[in-house]
């Protein structure tokens, strides 16, 4: 043996491999008191766990029912909507400033208000008559038929006229429309091997004559009352552009004349091409209104703004945006003063916990400096053992967590919308507790390090 | 032990102040003490004179007031005659280069002194494994062996009777081959007839190691006969203060 060890020749003293061999020592005594004590730290594990396991239930809820229900709050396109007051004149190009802005989630033209409407019958139910309902344009990314997980509108072809040129809109109408005409609500009933279909009926009054139009339309799905308050089908654009043209005389595609002499009915079966038409909609022609939402809660005022710059009067449901944003305010800061809490408390007992250690264990600490121990092994010895009990208690409160959260699961899925997760936490979110567990665990301890450090072999060496 | 083997300790002018229950101001001091390697040293005096404060500061362990010289040579052994110089590191304060010579110190405590959460086996190795020495694993059986603890290796400090964790502490302190073994009052504890026992083990085993020890312990008749170097710490009054002097008693 040499005495050369962890010093070199000078006798500096060397912090290398001496020095790091005594503090892997210093940890292995850690681990073997740890493991020596193993009741008390079996408590100190439950206790820990019993202050854990509820703080992540509860965190697994908020992140699961209770953000599910603030996001669908926050997302609910109704809540976006920003609704244009009175008539205008949007151009393509405005349309396409408008669709090009961060703020904007769904933007999509709407004619003159007097103009879209549309007479149902359905020719399954013909004693009900027909009812006039309001035509509303819709496109691929409807934020209200997104909700509802209903498929977007569109063209299918026309199974009731199989000699017209044109295919027939697919639409979905709201629920009172339903209701009126006797429409069946369940997606299998609409999607039999004809699919169900309505009869659509235009009129207009052409140099006095009384002149009406008609389209086979077929239904894709129903809205829930909830959605939609009104008699309403949402058509793709060109539907209700060729209903608003027809009303202004115009011959348009999609709509076959209806009780007209027979040279006009002739005139007015091909008037121009599908295709060419259904693209002159986005190219020169003006709109009268839109259907706009935002795509969130702090996108509406911006929209709004930029609206009202352009003289666009527009109405946006301010209450209930405030209300929804102080509902999760108020959400974000009840958890969070739960956790700052539960926290505090998890910090003061593990602190005291290794304060306390510390002192039950002086005799040994200080035996060990006099063995030759490292001030900084002395030093990790509490830290090391609060980490263990940190990763022991976070641990068992994960495996706790699990099975509650299962329990909750079990209990109240079913009733949820969509069967959500009712507790549930992310990898990310559990690893961030591990974490956060992990540090405020070696923060706590720092106290008790300094007292380890503090002790002077010679003040305990007569006890032991 | 000859006159020309290589010296252990040395020191010169080391005193110690401390405040005691029964005088207001106590002061102990050594005016002069070499130990050379395989010397067997026996310190004794009254209840409260030093003794063990002597030893704590001999083990680095305690910080004197004074000392003109206080110098240890933990590569006596080796042939390696650097000295570590404790009154220096004291002055500043360099509490890690002396925990790093104490690992070179062996020290045999009242009770033992044991780490209740290791077992007597590696509580006996703990001065090895921080030196970095290969597991000498026939070596600590032999130990055991002539210390008859080796029924007792895998048994916890709580486990062991008074005189079974004495024997184990002396283990403990002579398993890294320090050239300076320390014991205060090591058979204190024990009844007479355990006392000689553990005495004579003890004895034994610093023979084969062929180490220094330095021993306080009022035992001093057990210990006739043993080739000891016999100290004494004789109590007085200087200055109007109670102190003591460790003189020798031959002298």
């Amino acid at each position: 043996m040499s005495f050369a060890d962890g010093a070199d020749s000078s006798g500096r003293v060397v912090l290398g491999k001496a020095w790091m061999r005594s503090l892997v020592q210093a940890l292995s005594m850690a681990l073997s008191d740890y493991r020596h004590e193993a009741l008390f730290s079996a408590c100190s594990v439950f206790v820990l766990a019993a202050v854990l396991a509820p703080l992540m239930v509860l965190l697994g809820v908020r992140n699961g029912v209770i953000s599910a229900m603030t996001d669908r709050l926050l997302r609910d396109p109704r809540t976006l909507e920003i609704i244009p007051v009175g008539s205008g004149k949007y151009s393509s190009e405005w349309f396409r400033g408008l669709s090009a802005r961060p703020e904007t989630a769904f933007v999509v033209p709407q004619t003159r208000s007097i103009a879209a409407t549309i007479s149902l019958i359905n020719p399954n139910q013909p004693n009900l008559g027909q009812n006039v309902t309001q035509l509303i344009a819709t496109a691929p990314g409807d934020p209200l038929l997104e909700r509802y997980g209903l498929p977007e509108a569109g063209f299918v072809r026309d199974e009731k006229n199989a000699d017209s040129l044109y295919p027939a809109p697919l639409v979905i109408i709201s629920a009172s429309t339903a209701r009126k005409l006797a429409v069946p609500v369940s997606p299998r009933e609409l999607e039999g091997s004809a699919g169900y279909w309505l009869e659509g009926r235009v009129e207009r009054v052409v140099q006095g004559r009384r002149e009406a139009a008609g389209v086979n339309l077929r239904v894709a799905a129903v809205l829930p009352p909830e959605a939609v308050g009104v008699d309403a089908v949402f058509v793709p654009l060109e539907a209700l552009a060729a209903a608003e043209d027809y009303r202004d005389g115009k011959t348009v595609p999609l709509f076959r004349a209806l009780a007209a002499p027979r040279a006009e009915k002739r005139r007015e079966a091909a008037p121009e091409k599908f295709e060419d038409y259904s693209a002159s909609l986005y190219r020169e022609r003006e709109y009268a209104s839109f259907r706009l939402y935002a795509r969130s809660l702090d996108a509406v005022e911006p929209l709004w703004k930029w609206l009202t710059a352009r003289e666009v009067e527009v109405y946006v449901k301010v209450e209930e945006i405030e209300a929804v944003k102080s509902l999760d305010h108020a959400f974000s800061v009840i958890f969070g003063l739960i956790t700052g809490a539960a926290l505090f408390g998890f910090a003061a007992s593990t602190a005291g916990n290794a304060l306390a250690g510390v002192r039950r264990k002086s005799r040994s600490l200080g035996l060990m400096r006099l063995l030759g121990f490292p001030g900084a092994g002395i030093v990790l010895f509490p830290v090391v053992q609060a980490l263990l009990t940190a990763f022991s208690g976070a641990v068992l409160a994960g495996l706790l967590y699990l099975i509650v959260a299962f329990a909750i699961d079990s209990l109240f899925s079913a009733s949820l919308p969509g069967k959500a997760a009712v507790c549930s936490l992310s990898s990310g979110q559990t690893l961030a507790v591990f974490a956060a567990v992990l540090a405020v665990s070696a923060l706590s301890s720092v106290a008790a390090a300094r007292q380890a450090a503090g002790i002077e072999p010679s003040e305990v060496l007569r006890d032991v | 032990m000859s006159a020309s083997a290589p010296i252990v300790l040395a020191l010169r002018g080391l005193r110690k102040d401390r405040r005691t229950e029964r005088a207001e101001h106590y002061s102990l001091s050594v005016p002069a003490l070499n130990v050379r390697l395989g010397e067997k040293i026996l310190i004794s005096g009254p209840s409260g004179a030093g003794k063990s404060t002597f030893l704590d500061m001999a083990a680095m362990a305690l910080k004197p007031d004074a000392a003109d010289e206080f110098f240890f040579f933990p590569g006596a052994r080796a042939g390696d005659g650097k000295a570590c110089d404790i009154a220096a590191a004291w002055m500043r304060k360099d509490i890690e280069r002396l925990a790093m010579w104490r690992k070179h110190v062996g020290y045999v405590l009242q009770t033992g002194g044991l780490l209740p959460f290791l077992n007597a086996e590696d509580n006996i190795r703990v001065p090895s494994r921080l030196l970095g020495l290969p597991a000498q694993r026939d070596k600590t059986e032999r130990m055991a062996e002539r210390l008859k603890i080796s029924k007792l290796l895998k048994k916890f400090p709580s486990q062991l009777s008074v005189g079974e964790r004495q024997r184990v502490a002396i283990a403990r302190a002579l398993a890294a081959d320090p050239p300076l073994v320390l014991a205060d009052e090591p058979l204190a504890s024990l009844d007479p007839e355990n006392a000689r026992a553990v005495l004579g083990m003890f004895m034994d085993s610093i023979e084969d190691a062929g180490t220094t020890l330095i021993v306080a312990s009022h035992a001093t008749d057990l210990m006739e006969n043993m080739n000891f170097r016999h100290l004494i710490l004789e109590t007085g009054a200087r200055d109007g203060k109670a102190s003591a002097v460790l003189r020798a008693v031959h002298e």
